[in-house]
C-alpha cells in the first residue's frame, strides 16, 4: 500500500495483533473490511486497469471484486499475507468475464467498440487516447492472452503471480505469453500512429 | 527494431500512463469505490442474504433458465447487420465490396437503416464490417458525405488512408487524397473523432469546425498510392476553423497505380471502359460491366483463360478475377491474381491480389499468407486494415484454452 493511504484508519492498525484482521472479516466487521479495501486497492485497481485498460467499467470491477471477496470470505483457506493476490485473482476473473461478456455482446449486434467508448468527451487527453490505441490492438488477441500480457508487461506481475492470478498453470501462463507477445509485436510493428509513440513523434 | 525492444518500451509507456491515469482523483476514487463495497456488504439488506440460502438458489436458477431462454430467443431474433444498396443499380452488395463512383453523378449508398453515404464523382470507397447500427467504411480516394440515422456509439467508422474517423453525429463530409496526402474533414450536424498521424491523440469535432490536414506526402503514409518515396519529410499543416477552409489542396493528380476495376458499380454507369488490348475485351468486359458474371466468365473461357492471364494488363486481370469471383469459380479468380502477381510483381496491383487471394482462402491457414504478403508489401496500404483485421479474426478464432 502506499504511503498517500488514507489516514483516519491508521489508529486501528497498532490495535490488531497479526491474524486480527482475517477474524475481523469473518466476523464481518465494517472496519475490518475497510481495512481490507485499503490495503489491497491498489494492487487490484492496478491489476484491473492492466487487464481492461483505461475502461469506464474498470472501477465497477474492483468494486464487485471486493464484495465478492467479503461475501465469500468464510471459502478463503490461506494466511493474511494471501489476502492480496486472492482478490486480486478475484478481480482478474471478473475482469476477463467483462471482456467476455462484451465479445458475446458484439457477436449478438449489441455492442461496439470497448476502447472507443471508454474514451469519449472532450476531457479526453492524448494520453488516454494513446492507450486505447494499444488497448485496442490488445482486444484483437483471444481474452486470457490478453490478460496474461497484460498482467505480465505492464503491471509487471511476476510469471508465479500472473499464473495464480489467472488460475492456471505455469506452463499455461508461459505459453499464453509466447502466442500474446508475438502477435502483439505483429500488431504494434504494423500500427504506424502506435509506432510515432513509441518514437516519441507523438505525445 | 527487435521484438523484446517493442514489447519493452510498448509495455513501459503503458504503464507509466496507466500510472498517471490511476494517480488523478486517486482519493476521491477510493472512498467512493470504498463507500460502495461496504454498502454491498455490510449495508442494509446485505445481512439478510445468509438467511434464506434455499430461496435464493431458487430464484438463481429460475433466474438462469429464464437467461437461457432469452439467450436462445435473442439468438433466433437478433438484429441483423445493416444491409445497403446502390441506388442507381439497385440489389444488394456483399461487403468489403469496392464500390467506384464512376458516372457522371454522385453514387448514394443507401442502408437497410436508412443512413446515407454519398460519394462524390471518382471517389472510392470498401464497405467493410457491417454491423446493426452502423458500418465500417474506408474511403480510398475522393469525397463522400454521410447523412446518418441516430446510431450507437462509435458505429460509424471511416478510415481514409492512416486517419480513422468516428462520426459521432449525423452528417459530416469527409475528403482524402492520397496523392497529395490531404486529409479534410467537417463534421455539419453532430461531431466527430479522428485519429492519425499529425493529430494529438483523439481530435473532437463538432458542426461547424473543419480539420485540414495537409503537407509534403511523408514515407509510409505514400507507399500505398506507388508513388515515388519523397527525399524530405515535413510537417503536415493542420489546423481546424470555423467556418472557413484554411488550406486549399491542389487537384489531385492521376494516381499512379492501375485503377481498380469496380467490383460492383452502377448499372451502365461506365461509360468508358478501360481501352482494350485485344478484339475479345469488348465483350467479357462489357458483360462484367453489366454485372452478367456467368456469361462473362463463360466468354472469357472461350476466348482463353489462360491466355487472357498472360496478356492483360494489371487492371484488367483484376477484373478478370472479379468476374471469377463473383460467378463463383474462385479457381479461376485465383489464377488470374496469381498471373497477375507473377507478371506484375512489386506492383500496387499486386498488392491488391495479394489481399484478395487472401480473401478468396476458405480457411485462416490459407489466407493467412496472402494478408501477411499484403501487409508486407503495403504496411499503409489502402487494405491494410482490412488484412489487419482479418488476422486478427483468424487469431481470435483460434481455440482458447478455457480459465479454470
Amino acid at each position: 500500500m502506499s504511503s498517500s493511504a488514507p489516514h483516519r484508519l491508521a489508529p486501528l492498525l497498532p490495535l490488531r495483533p497479526p491474524g486480527s484482521l482475517l477474524l475481523g472479516l469473518r466476523a464481518r466487521q465494517p472496519e475490518a473490511s475497510a481495512m481490507f479495501f485499503d490495503r489491497w486497492v491498489d494492487g487490484v485497481e492496478r491489476a484491473v486497469h492492466a487487464v481492461l485498460g483505461p475502461d469506464v467499467d474498470a472501477e465497477d470491477v474492483v468494486q464487485d471484486a471486493f464484495v465478492a471477496a467479503l461475501r465469500g470470505i468464510d471459502g478463503f483457506r490461506g494466511d493474511e499475507a494471501a489476502l492480496g493476490p486472492w482478490v486480486r485473482g478475484i478481480a482478474v476473473r471478473l475482469a476477463l468475464r467483462r471482456i467476455r461478456w462484451r465479445r458475446a455482446r458484439r457477436w449478438l449486434g449489441m455492442g461496439g467498440s470497448e476502447v472507443i467508448a471508454g474514451l469519449r468527451g472532450p476531457t479526453d487527453t492524448h494520453l488516454q487516447a494513446a492507450l486505447g490505441r494499444a488497448y485496442a490492438l490488445l482486444d484483437r488477441l483471444p481474452a486470457s492472452e490478453r490478460a496474461a500480457f497484460s498482467l505480465r508487461f505492464v503491471e509487471g506481475m511476476r510469471l508465479e503471480e500472473v499464473a495464480e492470478a489467472l488460475g492456471v498453470s505455469l506452463a499455461t501462463t508461459k505459453r499464453r505469453l509466447t502466442r500474446a507477445r508475438e502477435a502483439f509485436t505483429a500488431l504494434a510493428a504494423n500500427d504506424a500512429i502506435l509506432q510515432a509513440w513509441l518514437d516519441g513523434r507523438a505525445p | 527494431m527487435r521484438d523484446d525492444d517493442t514489447i519493452d518500451r510498448l509495455s513501459a509507456r503503458m504503464a507509466e500512463l496507466q500510472h498517471e491515469l490511476l494517480a488523478r482523483d486517486r482519493s476521491a476514487r477510493h472512498d467512493r469505490m470504498r463507500a460502495a463495497v461496504l454498502a454491498g456488504v455490510h449495508g442494509p439488506g446485505a445481512s439478510q442474504r445468509g438467511a434464506s440460502s434455499t430461496r435464493t438458489w431458487a430464484i438463481a436458477w429460475a433466474s438462469a433458465a429464464m437467461a437461457v431462454l432469452v439467450v436462445l430467443a435473442w439468438s433466433a431474433l437478433r438484429p441483423t447487420p445493416l444491409t445497403f444498396r446502390i441506388d442507381a443499380a439497385g440489389g444488394q452488395v456483399e461487403a468489403e465490396s469496392l464500390v467506384v463512383a464512376d458516372g457522371d453523378e454522385p453514387l448514394t449508398l443507401t442502408f437497410s437503416d436508412g443512413s446515407a453515404v454519398v460519394l462524390d464523382r471518382g471517389s472510392r470507397v470498401r464497405v467493410g464490417t457491417r454491423r446493426v447500427d452502423g458500418v465500417d467504411l474506408v474511403l480510398e480516394a475522393g469525397r463522400l458525405e454521410t447523412r446518418l440515422q441516430p446510431h450507437g456509439a462509435a458505429a460509424w467508422r471511416i478510415v481514409a488512408g492512416p486517419y480513422e474517423v468516428v462520426v459521432v453525429g449525423e452528417a459530416v463530409v469527409l475528403e482524402w487524397t492520397p496523392q497529395i496526402t490531404s486529409f479534410e474533414l467537417e463534421p455539419q450536424r453532430g461531431r466527430v473523432e479522428v485519429r492519425g498521424p499529425g493529430i494529438e491523440g483523439t481530435r473532437v469535432l463538432d458542426a461547424g469546425e473543419r480539420l485540414v490536414i495537409a503537407g509534403e506526402p511523408r514515407e509510409g503514409l505514400h507507399a500505398a498510392t506507388g508513388a515515388s518515396t519523397p527525399t524530405t519529410v515535413a510537417p503536415p499543416s493542420i489546423d481546424a476553423v470555423a467556418p472557413t477552409p484554411v488550406v486549399e489542396a491542389t487537384p489531385p493528380s492521376q494516381p499512379a497505380a492501375p485503377e481498380r476495376v469496380a467490383a460492383v458499380g452502377r448499372r451502365g454507369a461506365r461509360a468508358k471502359p478501360p481501352p482494350a488490348t485485344a478484339s475479345e475485351a469488348a465483350s467479357w468486359r462489357s458483360l462484367a460491366h453489366e454485372r452478367r458474371w456467368s456469361d462473362a466468365l463463360r466468354l472469357a473461357e472461350t476466348v482463353g483463360f489462360a491466355s487472357l492471364c498472360d496478356t492483360l494488363e494489371a487492371a484488367a486481370l483484376l477484373e478478370l478475377a472479379d468476374v471469377g469471383r463473383y460467378a463463383g469459380e474462385r479457381a479461376r479468380a485465383r489464377e488470374a491474381l496469381l498471373a497477375l502477381r507473377r507478371r506484375f510483381a512489386g506492383s500496387e496491383a499486386a498488392a491488391a491480389a495479394a489481399f484478395d487471394l487472401g480473401r478468396l482462402e476458405r480457411d485462416c491457414e490459407g489466407a493467412r499468407p496472402w494478408f501477411r504478403s499484403y501487409l508486407r508489401e503495403r504496411p499503409d496500404g489502402a487494405m491494410a486494415t482490412a488484412a489487419r483485421q482479418r488476422l486478427a479474426q483468424c487469431e481470435d478464432d483460434r481455440s482458447d484454452e478455457p480459465t479454470p
